[in-house]
């Protein structure tokens, strides 16, 4: 079998073996990347393309979370999330009974969740646990790190199948004060994620799993929070449903249409 | 009779539409992400289904997609207290044995995209005993069983309403709905249209007004008009009479809630009107209000009045929230102090027709205040504390206090002398008044009387996961009394959650009440919330969620 040096010297003729020596290996490394956007990894491209597939522009979804609990026993929500442009945010819980009819609403660094009981709205800070699980209110409700963040590519972390990108938070509203990304070097996905709190402790750590195409967006469809706070606790947040070929009015995502 | 309301007649309209879509349903085929519902008429799509709409059989009606989602719980509270009969007002109707046990049924219908049909019934079962009155020497007798209007069985209705959108901004809400537009988290100066609130029970605010609103929602800015109607008679928790009172009422008239309903009986309209704009300024929430009220839930005719209210969060964790509202004059009940110094001289107000009480400065022209400030710090996962204080201008100044604690002395001196008395509380006291329309009973309904009060609250929910701490207390800055409200949930279950809590008045300074002896020295000062028999209640709760 001939080696692709030799297969090129032998098309370029005996005067070119030396440059061959040099242009074979960049085009097999060339060849082995998944795509020119991949190949040109910067950290911009990569907190891009992390929010493209995690919070697309405009979408609606269904979701599941299961909240693993110290005890082993589990609480299981089901709730509506939509989205619209980059900073309007609406989840609506519809399961389970006690919890049904509650909704959070986020419009930029603004937050408020609405009681059934209370039948009204109240404001809240952005730093609440999300229904009690190990996710954050903005690891739901504030998918934009090219906002929240500033990212570089971390070498020390990279591995052979990810890019690492360490994320510090560049806006009060961030939920954590630095974060650290895997993302594959295949397509760009996300395949793990470290928050870290103030003190530099790790809070949470995430594993971004069964990646699979909902209509044409690619991204996890599921994602595992771990509490690393206390090891028993763990949080999953599945995507059952979901569509990016939407465009909710700007009317939804205000505090008076909360409950209707 | 022609200007009479036809009782809900168009909220009827409304339910049969909606029953006869519900008969029509379509497949939901139009919507992938249809939400799964606890019960659902309607056959859902895959969830990764085209988003189109399901064609009609050929001679088939297409009408709009309906999805039912139903849920509720089943609750029961039991409690035991104790009441002192040496206070002003009579602890006959304050019960130390009682439950309350209720069947919650809320059912929402989505009409297509555009409609909603939303209830929130009650049934109520409620049995209560073990009662003590005074005997003539003010000793402690326990009274045989008797009824209690507080406590008996009913069903309620907290909201049933039909929402229809117009295009993409404009809604219209007909029926029976709450509708709090003020940030304030314990009191709402600003709150015109609803029953009463419950400042000790921050979660379970549901009794609405019946109404009618038109909304139009921006993206930064909301405006919304409202008209209220009192309910005039209600059975059952369906309204009888609204706006105007029917003319074949008999007397006396209860409402749903047992309590004795305004008997005024007039011929006039009985409503409330009001108009507001929000806006998200700056990432704070900016309200304007104005208010425009005839013999709604007091006293006011034609009563024009203006509020404001914002809300923002502060720093990282801080919520700061204000509301405010100013009108003219004052609906406070006040006391003729020359009539209550004895009983000869309520003999002789009696006789010259001169008034004990009245509500002499309804019409003046002096401005009056309500406004509450607020400061909310969130910490932990997600436990909170509060602290709003509230300055109530219109409240009893200490003359006006030391009037209204004669009357009640007065009065309870009449009652132990075997003197005939009307029944029930005395005007502008807490439970005298019926409001527009209670929904289900009330564990403590606040009635502010004097000036200043302070709101405090702090929940701790997640504790050990299961386990909520909430704590509310009242004092009034006066005369240092109040109400503390400390109560302990589990969620046993995601489906259960069990809870125990007390209700502890606090009796605040003897020496800063009111004297009831006018004029004459007495070591009997009483405060605000010691006019009230009961000393300490306690209840353990169970509610299961369906």
């Amino acid at each position: 079998m001939v080696s692709p040096e030799r297969f090129a010297s032998r098309r370029l003729g005996g005067g070119a073996e030396c440059a061959a020596r040099l242009l074979v290996p960049m085009f097999v490394a060339f060849a082995l990347l998944p795509s020119p956007a991949v190949a040109q990894a910067t950290a911009e491209s990569l907190l891009r393309q992390y929010d493209g597939a995690m919070g697309p522009v405009n979408f609606e979804a269904k979701t599941r979370m299961i909240a693993h609990r110290d005890d082993g026993t589990t609480r299981d929500y089901t709730m509506k999330v939509t989205k619209k442009g980059d900073d309007k945010f609406r989840v609506q819980f519809q399961a389970p009974s006690a919890v049904a009819g509650q909704e959070m609403l986020r419009v930029g660094d603004n937050l408020w969740v609405y009681m059934p009981n209370l039948k009204r709205a109240v404001r809240l800070a952005n730093r609440d646990s999300f229904q009690g699980g190990d996710f954050n209110n903005a690891d739901v409700l504030r998918v934009n790190y090219q906002r929240d963040y500033d990212g570089k590519l971390e070498p020390s972390c990279t591995t052979a199948e990810a890019h690492c990108l360490d994320l510090t938070a560049k806006t009060k509203s961030a939920s954590y004060d630095r974060v650290r990304l895997w993302l594959r070097k295949s397509d760009g996905q996300p395949i793990k994620g470290e928050y870290f709190g103030a003190s530099g402790k790790l809070m949470r750590a995430a594993e971004f799993k069964d990646h699979k195409a909902f209509g044409g967006l690619t991204r996890p469809g599921k994602i595992v929070m771990r509490n690393m706070l206390n090891l028993k606790r763990f949080s999953e947040m599945e995507w059952q449903a979901l569509r990016t070929d939407v465009d909710p009015p700007a009317a939804r995502f205000v505090l008076d249409d909360l409950g209707k | 009779m022609s200007r009479r309301l036809a009782s809900s007649g168009a909220l009827a309209a409304a339910l049969s539409w909606a029953l006869a879509a519900t008969v029509h349903a379509q497949p939901a085929g139009d919507d992938a992400l249809a939400p799964a519902a606890d019960v659902t008429v309607t056959d859902t799509a895959p969830e990764d289904a085209a988003p189109t709409a399901a064609a009609p059989e050929a001679g088939e009606e297409a009408g709009p997609a309906v999805t039912a989602t139903v849920q509720g719980w089943i609750d029961s509270r039991t409690s035991v207290g104790y009441a002192s009969v040496a206070r002003l007002l009579p602890a006959d109707d304050a019960p130390q044995l009682s439950n309350l046990s209720e069947a919650n049924l809320q059912l929402r219908l989505e009409i297509g995209e555009r409609a909603r049909v939303y209830t929130d019934l009650s049934l109520v079962w409620a049995k209560a005993g073990l009662t003590y009155g005074a005997g003539a020497e003010g000793e402690r007798v326990r009274l045989p069983a008797h009824d209690i209007a507080a406590f008996r069985p009913g069903s309620f209705v907290s909201e049933l309403y039909g929402l229809l959108h117009f295009g993409e901004h404009w809604n219209l809400t007909l029926g029976k709905k709450r509708v709090v537009w003020g940030p304030g988290l314990a009191w709402n100066p600003t709150d015109l249209f609803n029953p009463p609130k419950d400042p000790t029970d921050p979660t379970q605010q549901r009794a609405g007004s019946w109404l009618t609103r038109m909304e139009g929602q921006f993206e930064r800015w909301t405006l919304s008009v409202l008209v209220a109607a009192k309910t005039t008679r209600q059975l059952g928790g369906v309204p009888a009479g609204l706006v105007y009172y029917p003319d074949d009422m008999p007397a006396p008239a209860f409402n749903s809630a047992g309590q004795p309903m305004d008997d005024g009986r007039d011929d006039e309209p009985h409503f409330a009107a009001g108009a507001r704009v929000y806006g998200l300024v700056a990432d704070t929430d900016v309200q304007l209000f104005a208010f425009y009220s005839h013999l709604y839930q007091d006293v006011f005719r034609h009563k024009p009045r203006l509020g404001a209210a914002v809300s923002r969060v502060v720093g990282d964790a801080f919520v700061v929230q204000g509301e405010a509202l100013l009108q003219r004059g004052s609906a406070r009940m006040l006391f003729n102090a020359a009539c209550l110094r004895d009983f000869g001289a309520a003999a002789g107000c009696a006789s010259a027709g001169t008034p004990v009480a009245s509500a002499e400065q309804r019409d003046d022209s002096g401005l009056r205040l309500k406004a509450l400030l607020g400061l909310r710090y969130q910490f932990g996962e997600a436990a909170s504390v509060s602290a709003e204080y509230f300055v109530n201008t219109e409240g009893y100044d200490q003359a006006q206090f030391n009037a209204l604690a004669a009357a009640l002395r007065l009065r309870r001196d009449a009652v132990r002398a075997g003197l005939p008395m009307a029944s029930g509380g005395l005007p502008g006291m807490p439970g005298a008044s019926a409001g527009a329309d209670p929904g289900t009973p009330q564990k403590f309904a606040f009635e502010p009387l004097r000036r200043h009060y302070l709101f405090l609250s702090y929940m701790h929910p997640q504790l050990a996961d299961d386990f909520t701490i909430q704590a509310v207390a009242i004092l009034g800055l006066e005369d240092l009394s109040g109400q503390l409200a400390p109560q302990l949930l589990w969620s046993a279950r995601q489906w259960l959650t069990l809870s125990v809590g007390a209700f502890i008045t606090l009796p605040g300074r003897a020496s800063l009440g009111a004297q009831p002896l006018l004029g004459q020295p007495s070591a009997e000062g009483v405060t605000e919330y010691t006019l009230q028999p009961n000393v300490w209640r306690a209840f353990f709760a169970a509610r299961a969620f369906f």
